[in-house]
């Protein structure tokens, strides 16, 4: 990496190599650890000095080895992070972790740990409920977790390193949320697309790197006088995986800036803090377990309610999301999914209620995950934003 | 001395084969028009027109491609798998693996030194592997089908195609159409999509060399030279590679007469 | 938005009435408990969501991962046991609930050991047969004493045709396995199959019971309950490490039925509308001709779309696929595989 780039062009050049760095302290002795989805705690990881490393996909690559060992009704974020591996692009991991987020999910874990045999390989199984036996089960998870690492690296994982990390995973966590502050005004300090890159550099380099390097777009971008450009409508887009640009630049080319987002390459990914608690395994398991908020979970407005009443329901699941859209001051919400997402594609109908109560205009868009598909969507938002300039 | 006969109707065309022995006397092929158990009627009567045969002389025949029932002679409904195993087997007895190209799917069959099924498979029914996406793209761009083969292979720069989808293929061709792409380096990158599909499919089977190509699929150089390009061995290309299930049948034929 | 709930008027008996609880499981796929949160746009029902643990197969034999596995269910069942006294305002009945999961465990039992019979050549009840009478298993309702009695019955009943070889499938040629939803729209399909010699000697995971275990000690009905259930994963694991297996159910037991029931191939039968049923399919066709030498004939269709089900296409391959049997009986026998 060159000395002279910092922030966005440093950010530019570690997303067109991702794993550049990674490859970099592989060589030095650092052991890469790949994780997929947000929900093993790479806290952790960071304690015992491996580095967490996000297991993407790639929309821009067709899938072609993944075709042998999954269906193409299944998840194509799935299918492609799987064919990449297949394809060795991921052979600089020296181990994985997955974790149970959703079915498909659960059995691509088995499938690469089949046909990929990693050195280390552990599945995290997160239970469906936020219930306390489930909060006590997943502590019990982590326990293993932390047994089959710390014999995978030969090290002990004591309270005072887990404290450490989590410290560290937090502050990056806060410059995370500070970032997020430069998308209030209007227009925006930083584009939707800017975010998703530094948010993607972040998840390849260790958290004290990624913190410095956040430091660095924070500080050059409430600099820069050139930044983004007014665009008429603010959006907000909530859903599945986004993991590269080509969706918020179509939307940008289209008259709105994505000033807010709910996807897991965003603040799902680190908006909520982890409490220091006597024992950290506890304050991971809750914050990874409850605080999270992809659908995978079943949440509910009282735990054990005896009476259920639909608004009250939905408000206590997605409140969130209107209190971002004051917050970012969004004038519409783009609900989008891959195809065939169980757990995203049933929470539209409620969510689509919700946004109707609080008088949020939203619509809904679902792609395959490739990069060519996006196209026919082009009128859908358009139609979308004159709905909301009128 | 016995004539056998094998009928194979395609969606597209149906295909027709007197053999004696294992070797071909004759063939004919005509459009299916979508009338499939006329045209099987028909291709019989020209074939027996052609060969200077009465119906007497055919001791028995096989049918495969579409399913049809009530024909007016007697035959064997016969698995287009098996039929085009023992077509390959009877042109090239080294051939191993045999990738099968047709209009509505794509098998990978897997013979044995006899031309029995070893194992196969099929392509998931969309139209993204079989020859259905090239004739939506050589739609798409205009041009008939014949001219795919020669066209794709004067391709410097063949696309890339990123879905694995017809539907989505037909709109990426046409978005790559208005930005000036040459039709050749579309048709190129189509060629790739479906040789990298083949692949796929034969990782799930295994591969055992010599490699034979077949079905209408056959004909395209420009699919021949992708698939070469992408499994890095040269095929055996039979000279009426859209024959060799019919021919097939006819050998089917002569192991279930009953 | 609530007027979509409303019961058709020509629903069959009256249609079902409201629900005063919608209960849904975290169990293998998330379309259970997804929808049913999704369903309080027309109900107001309350949803209650059963967990089950989804441990990797490594990772649920780690010390102590049964036996917490365990605690989880029974503390769950317990709060489940809790909510239902405040939902309905009356108290659990112990005494009846042991009753009633000691039918279901013995029943289960039964109908297990009817099934192992199934591995006699030749195999005396066929795939038809099971999906009739599973549903008494899977979804025990009515009276329990009269369902436990008709699987005694139905045991007995294939007990003496293995006894006199009565054959299931006369001429069977082929003895195959079936995953994972039937056809349910297109059942006589598989009469079609049968007149080819191809018998379904075993089927779907999912829809079998679990491997039987001595639960006799066990005093508490709901750990009784919890052990009984999730032996229906753990059951697999032990034999999936030995063999080097990861996916320790809906992959690994395929590779034990073909083995144990001497299958020469599969049906697969993937749902376009039903990932659950179908993600792993490619994967459990690979595994069986690797480490079994058993070939698969897949058959895609839906339960929704029953266009996409073409019973004709398949019955085309049969013929073919006879012949990928017979090479890998060869190949089989060459390993020293034993059937």
């Amino acid at each position: 990496m060159s000395e002279k780039s910092k922030g966005l062009s440093k950010v530019e050049e570690i997303c067109s190599q991702r794993s550049g760095r990674a490859k970099e302290l592989k060589d030095e002795g650092k052991k890469i650890m790949g994780y997929f989805c947000i929900y093993p705690p790479l806290e952790m990881l960071s304690a015992l000095d491996l580095l967490p490393y996000r297991i993407l996909g790639d929309m821009r690559e067709p899938i072609t080895k993944a075709d042998a060992c999954l269906p193409t009704v299944v998840c194509p974020f799935d299918r492609s992070a799987l064919d990449l591996g297949l394809k060795g692009k991921y052979d600089f991991l020296d181990g994985v972790v997955w974790a149970h987020v959703c079915e498909v999910g659960e059995k691509t874990a088995h499938v690469w740990r089949t046909y990929l045999n990693p050195a280390y390989f552990h599945f995290i199984d997160i239970p469906h409920t936020i219930h306390k036996p489930a909060q006590n089960q997943f502590v019990q998870q982590l326990k293993d977790f932390q047994k089959t690492l710390m014999s995978f690296t030969g090290k002990k994982l004591t309270s005072e390193m887990l404290a450490e990390a989590i410290n560290a995973h937090n502050e990056q966590r806060s410059l995370v949320r500070k970032l997020y502050d430069l998308r209030k005004p209007d227009p925006p300090l930083i584009s939707g697309s800017e975010v998703i890159k530094t948010l993607k550099a972040i998840m390849s380099l260790p958290v004290k790197e990624g913190s410095e390097l956040l430091r660095e777009v924070i500080s050059e971008v409430g600099e820069r006088k050139d930044g983004v450009p007014f665009r008429p409508v603010r959006l907000l887009i909530w859903g599945s995986i986004i993991d590269d640009t080509p969706l918020i630049e179509m939307m940008e080319e289209l008259g709105a800036n994505v000033v807010m987002d709910d996807t897991c390459v965003g603040s799902r990914a680190f908006f909520p803090d982890v409490k220091l608690t006597p024992d950290p395994l506890e304050g991971l398991a809750y914050r990874y377990l409850v605080d999270l908020k992809c659908p995978r979970t079943f949440k509910e407005s009282t735990y054990g309610e005896t009476k259920k009443d639909y608004l009250t329901d939905l408000r206590s699941r997605f409140s969130y999301i209107s209190d971002y859209a004051k917050e970012w001051k969004v004038s519409g919400v783009v609900l989008q999914s891959v195809r065939y997402c169980d757990i995203h594609g049933y929470e539209v109908p409620g969510l689509g209620d919700y946004l109707d109560s609080v008088g949020l205009p939203h619509t809904y868009i679902e792609h395959t995950y490739d990069e060519r598909s996006l196209a026919p969507l082009r009128t859908r938002i358009q139609a979308f934003l004159e709905i909301i300039r009128s | 001395m016995s004539y056998f006969m094998g009928i194979d109707v395609g969606s597209r065309t149906t295909k027709g084969v007197i053999a004696y022995g294992s070797r071909a006397k004759t063939f004919h092929t005509i459009f299916s028009s979508n009338n499939y158990r006329e045209a099987a009627e028909k291709i019989r009567e020209g074939l027996l027109s052609r060969a200077r045969l009465q119906a007497a002389d055919i001791a028995y025949t096989a049918v495969t491609g579409q399913q049809l029932d009530n024909l007016s002679f007697p035959f064997h409904k016969a698995s287009d798998t098996r039929c085009c195993a023992r077509g390959v087997n009877s042109l090239f007895p080294e051939a191993r693996t045999v990738i099968d190209v047709q209009g509505q799917s794509t098998q990978i069959i897997r013979v044995d030194e006899k031309g029995k099924v070893v194992n196969f498979v099929v392509s998931e029914r969309c139209a993204a592997g079989s020859g259905r996406f090239l004739e939506i793209i050589a739609n798409v761009l205009r041009i008939n089908l014949e001219d795919i083969g020669p066209l794709s292979l004067k391709s410097q720069n063949p696309v890339a195609f990123t879905t694995s989808c017809a539907v989505f293929g037909e709109s990426e061709a046409i978005s790559r159409v208005a930005e000036g792409t040459p039709k050749e380096d579309i048709l190129a990158g189509v060629h790739r999509a479906l040789a990298q599909k083949i692949s796929t499919l034969i990782d799930r089977v295994g591969f055992e060399a010599r490699c034979a190509i077949s079905g209408g699929g056959g004909l395209d150089m420009g699919l021949i030279k992708a698939i070469e390009q992408e499994l890095g061995l040269e095929l055996l290309i039979p000279q009426k590679p859209e024959l060799v299930s019919a021919l097939g049948a006819a050998i089917v034929a002569q192991e279930s007469k009953p | 938005m609530k007027d979509l709930g409303e019961i058709p008027p020509e629903a069959p008996m009256g249609g079902m009435p409201k629900p005063v609880l919608l209960m849904s499981a975290g169990s293998l796929c998330d379309a259970r408990y997804k929808w049913f949160q999704a369903l309080g746009r027309y109900l107001d029902a309350p949803v209650w969501v059963l967990e089950l643990p989804h441990l990797g197969v490594k990772e649920g034999l780690m010390e102590g991962a049964y036996d917490q596995a365990i605690r989880f269910m029974v503390e769950e069942l317990r709060e489940f046991v809790g909510f239902l006294e405040k939902l309905l305002g009356k108290k659990m009945d112990w005494d009846k609930l042991e009753d009633i999961s000691n039918d279901i465990i013995d029943m289960n039992r039964i109908w297990y050991e009817t099934n192992e019979l199934r591995k006699a050549r030749p195999c005396p009840m066929h795939s038809r047969d099971f999906w009739t009478c599973m549903t008494g298993c899977l979804y025990p309702a009515g009276d329990l004493k009269a369902l436990k009695k008709m699987y005694q019955d139905l045991y007995d009943e294939v007990k003496y045709r293995v006894e006199n070889k009565i054959a299931a499938c006369p001429n069977e040629k082929y003895r195959l396995v079936f995953a994972e939803l039937p056809p349910w729209h297109s059942l006589k399909f598989f009469d079609r199959l049968a007149e080819r010699g191809w018998s379904f000697v075993v089927e779907s995971w999912a829809y079998h019971p679990p491997k039987p275990i001595d639960l006799s000690q066990v005093k508490d009905p709901l750990e009784r309950i919890a052990k009984f259930t999730y032996q229906w994963f753990a059951g697999y694991f032990e034999e999936s490490e030995k063999q080097g297996e990861q996916m320790g159910y809906f992959g690994y037991p395929y590779l034990e039925y073909a083995r144990d029931w001497q299958c020469d191939g599969a049906l697969l039968h993937p749902l376009l509308s039903c990932r659950t049923a179908t993600n792993h399919l490619m994967y459990v066709q690979d595994r069986l001709i690797q480490k079994s030498n058993v070939p698969s004939l897949v058959a895609s269709g839906d339960i929704v779309d029953l266009t996409l089900f073409d019973p004709e296409d398949t019955l085309r391959r049969a013929e073919a696929f006879e012949e990928t049997m017979d090479h890998y009986k060869e190949v089989r026998k060459k390993e020293g595989l034993g059937w």
